[in-house]
């Protein structure tokens, strides 16, 4: 040993140029690693730790009890009508979210529309908004005696106004047209930053062959923007299903009326932090989404076709 | 390489320990336990404010007892305060103390984080036998009242004038209260058009419905924390509710698209509403409506209301307890208590206080202080949230007649009691 180390005693601060550059990268990365290892990976693995556990945070106690928690989450319907919720909360909000985001993108991308800054702008102006204001506005839209309803009895579609925030049938259908609203300019933006590098001269081309805007979209704008709409579709699907706040505040945190705005992540967030010592079981709901979100998108991946993420 | 990391290595935990060390450097150094010069010490309060006068009526108090005391008094402003407690229990850093709903007592005491206060921190003789009761477990007293609210009934003098109908026609009970509603909103649409204003606004809310479905013998929770809604007694009375919406003329503040009962009074949306005294003072300054309170009215021969309380609550693991129990002391003692509720426009939990501050001279604060008399206080258990919850979101269908009373509190109780059984 000692003759071993002896001759690396002398060359102690003469690193090799490759060694330098490494403790360096180390160095930056530090910060990061720390951070990543302390508020992602720990945390996770905490959260795994107690999903299999009955945790009492008060007492700090941790009683095992395998798989139970996750047993649990397919015995009662709560948890599968959550997921139900949450999965047709996805299924009309990310298409829907992607085909406006996708033709407002090619709209303002033309380059005869006028005032495409101002355009840009006013559309960027809803993902500003914080949720929480937005779901009090959307609140107060769709009140009993808001404008929606005020509009609709004015054109004579039906006489008795709707009372959209209490009836079981409409609650989530209106968190769903405001997360419409508030994602598609979010997504629009990442669009239109791929359609300036679309080279003019596919267009060109496609105009000399007598193609029509539509053909145009459908033929060069759509699959030269298949990878982004990939990326669209992960962050829509990722988003979707853990949909909280908006659902939160709508029903005061109950998920009613009669369950109808109950979300997996609100779910989670009632049995984490309600009158009951549940934290174990909320864990493994938080885990059991998380899968469900990973498969969900790999899918979805797959469907869209093409490489994926790969091809960017 | 293997040189490397290992240095490397050596200067990260050097880091890290220079870290941790630099994070313990911010600790106070704790004080001894049982001294009584408060001089230098802090405590930490945790509280919810909410209202301006309860700001100021509380900014008052710590004011006074710093001066008297000498120690200083942080406020922790709590705004979502059942999970930020929860937070603050588990990482052992709640406040010395805080305030505690009757409704949440029992789930506190149970967890062991609250510390049983001694005869000189509070004379249970001193207080309405009720609230202290409320904060009672086996004997021991774990909170200090520190005021209290209770429902009564609100008339709005000007829409009954217009309706052409007199304020003491009320009835007293609700089998009459049915039959007369009907009556005297086809008045008020009369007078002001067709359902443009309500005649009854009531809540679709344990805290305010527990009273009537514990009537005779109803046991909505079981003793052992179950949630027993579909149970024949508590659905019988449930059907009380039933009939009331189906007068027509019974709404929830939401049905007409309005935040709350106070709201919607205030804004001439209702003419009747059963409110909690805290709306006194913000329908006389705010909304300045003319409105007349009556007592609530009995069910099947028996009055009965609720009663929300408010107690302080000491920390179990307080580095400070004698500090904690001064406060305690000095934010219940009679004067104190007095000057907190002349500003905040709540009811004191003292019956002394209530004489000495004159408030049953005042006709509408005398009704809400004469329904301790006959109300419950809002407490049921430790799994009474989670009951409610589940409560609130099936009860709107049921009665609205959409699906049968039963078979929504059994969709209820199985909601509440998967979450239930998952803690045990």
């Amino acid at each position: 040993m000692e003759a071993q180390t002896n001759p690396s005693k002398k060359r102690r601060f003469h690193l090799t140029r490759g060694q330098a550059e490494a403790v360096q990268g180390y160095a930056f990365l530090l910060p990061a690693i720390i951070i990543v290892l302390v508020f992602f990976l720990a945390a996770i693995a905490f959260a795994l730790y107690m999903s299999f556990n009955k945790v009492n945070m008060y007492s700090q106690t941790y009683t095992f009890r395998g798989l139970k928690n996750y047993t649990n989450i397919f015995t009662d319907g709560i948890a599968l009508t959550a997921l139900k919720n949450t999965a047709l909360f996805s299924l009309v909000v990310v298409p829907t979210q992607t085909f406006f985001a996708l033709l407002i993108a090619y709209a303002l991308s033309n380059k005869s529309i006028k005032f495409k800054k101002l355009f840009r702008l006013i559309y960027f102006l809803p993902t500003l908004t914080s949720s929480a204001a937005l779901t009090l506005i959307f609140m107060f839209i769709f009140n009993i005696n808001g404008p929606v309803n005020g509009f609709f009895t004015g054109l004579g579609l039906y006489h008795d106004p709707i009372n959209f925030l209490q009836q079981p049938e409409y609650a989530l259908k209106v968190i769903m047209v405001m997360n419409i609203w508030s994602t598609v300019p979010n997504f629009m933006t990442v669009y239109l930053a791929s359609l300036v590098d679309l080279p003019d001269s596919l267009y060109e081309a496609a105009d000399m062959d007598g193609a029509s805007s539509w053909q145009k979209l459908l033929n060069i704008t759509v699959p030269y923007l298949r990878p982004i709409t990939t990326y669209v579709l992960l962050m829509g699907i990722i988003g979707t299903f853990q949909m909280f706040d908006q659902a939160y505040i709508f029903s005061n945190g109950s998920g009613g009326p009669d369950n109808s705005t109950l979300t997996v992540a609100l779910m989670v967030y009632q049995y984490a932090f309600g009158q009951m010592n549940t934290m174990g079981y909320a864990c493994a709901l938080a885990i059991f989404l998380a899968i469900v979100i990973y498969i969900v998108a790999r899918l979805a991946e797959k469907l869209n076709g093409g490489n994926g993420l790969k091809d960017m | 390489m293997k040189k490397m990391h290992k240095r490397f290595m050596a200067l990260a935990t050097v880091a890290v320990a220079a870290l941790a060390l630099a994070a313990c450097g911010n600790k106070s150094n704790s004080s001894s336990s049982n001294s009584t010069d408060f001089k230098g010490q802090n405590l930490k309060i945790g509280i919810w404010l909410g209202s301006d006068q309860e700001k100021k009526g509380m900014s008052d108090m710590v004011k006074g007892f710093e001066k008297k005391t000498g120690a200083k008094v942080t406020e922790k402003v709590y705004t979502d305060f059942n999970t930020q407690i929860q937070a603050d229990l588990a990482g052992h850093r709640a406040p010395d103390v805080w305030y505690m709903d009757s409704s949440m007592y029992p789930f506190f005491q149970k967890q062991g984080v609250l510390q049983a206060l001694d005869k000189n921190t509070i004379n249970t003789d001193n207080f309405y036998p009720t609230l202290t009761k409320a904060f009672s477990t086996k004997g021991k007293v774990y909170g200090a009242p520190k005021d209290t609210s209770t429902l009564a009934i609100y008339a709005n003098n000007d829409i009954f004038k217009k309706a052409g109908v007199d304020v003491s026609s009320v009835p007293k009970t609700y089998e009459d209260l049915i039959k007369w509603l009907p009556g005297f909103q086809a008045k008020l649409d009369a007078a002001y058009g067709k359902n443009k204003v309500k005649a009854w606004s009531y809540n679709q809310d344990l805290a305010r419905n527990l009273y009537i479905l514990q009537h005779n013998g109803g046991t909505p929770i079981k003793a052992n924390g179950d949630a027993n809604l579909a149970s024949d007694a508590v659905v019988k009375n449930l059907d009380m509710y039933k009939q009331l919406v189906a007068t027509g003329a019974a709404v929830t503040p939401k049905d007409i698209g309005q935040g709350d009962n106070g709201t919607a009074f205030g804004a001439g949306k209702v003419a009747l509403m059963e409110e909690g005294n805290w709306t006194y003072q913000v329908q006389k300054k705010q909304y300045k409506t003319n409105f007349t309170v009556l007592p609530m009215l009995s069910y099947e021969g028996k009055q009965g209301g609720m009663i929300f309380t408010v107690g302080w609550g000491e920390y179990a693991n307080s580095k400070v307890k004698p500090l904690a129990n001064a406060w305690i002391k000095y934010v219940t003692s009679k004067n104190v208590m007095k000057k907190y509720i002349e500003t905040t426009g709540t009811l004191p939990s003292r019956p002394d206080v209530a004489k000495a501050a004159k408030l049953t001279a005042n006709a509408a604060l005398n009704v809400h202080l004469n329904a301790n008399k006959y109300s419950t206080v809002w407490q049921d258990g430790t799994t009474l949230v989670t009951v409610n919850t589940s409560y609130q979101n099936f009860v709107a269908k049921a009665l609205t007649g959409q699906t049968a009373l039963k078979a929504a509190m059994t969709q209820a109780d199985k909601q509440a009691n998967a979450a239930i059984s998952k803690s045990k």
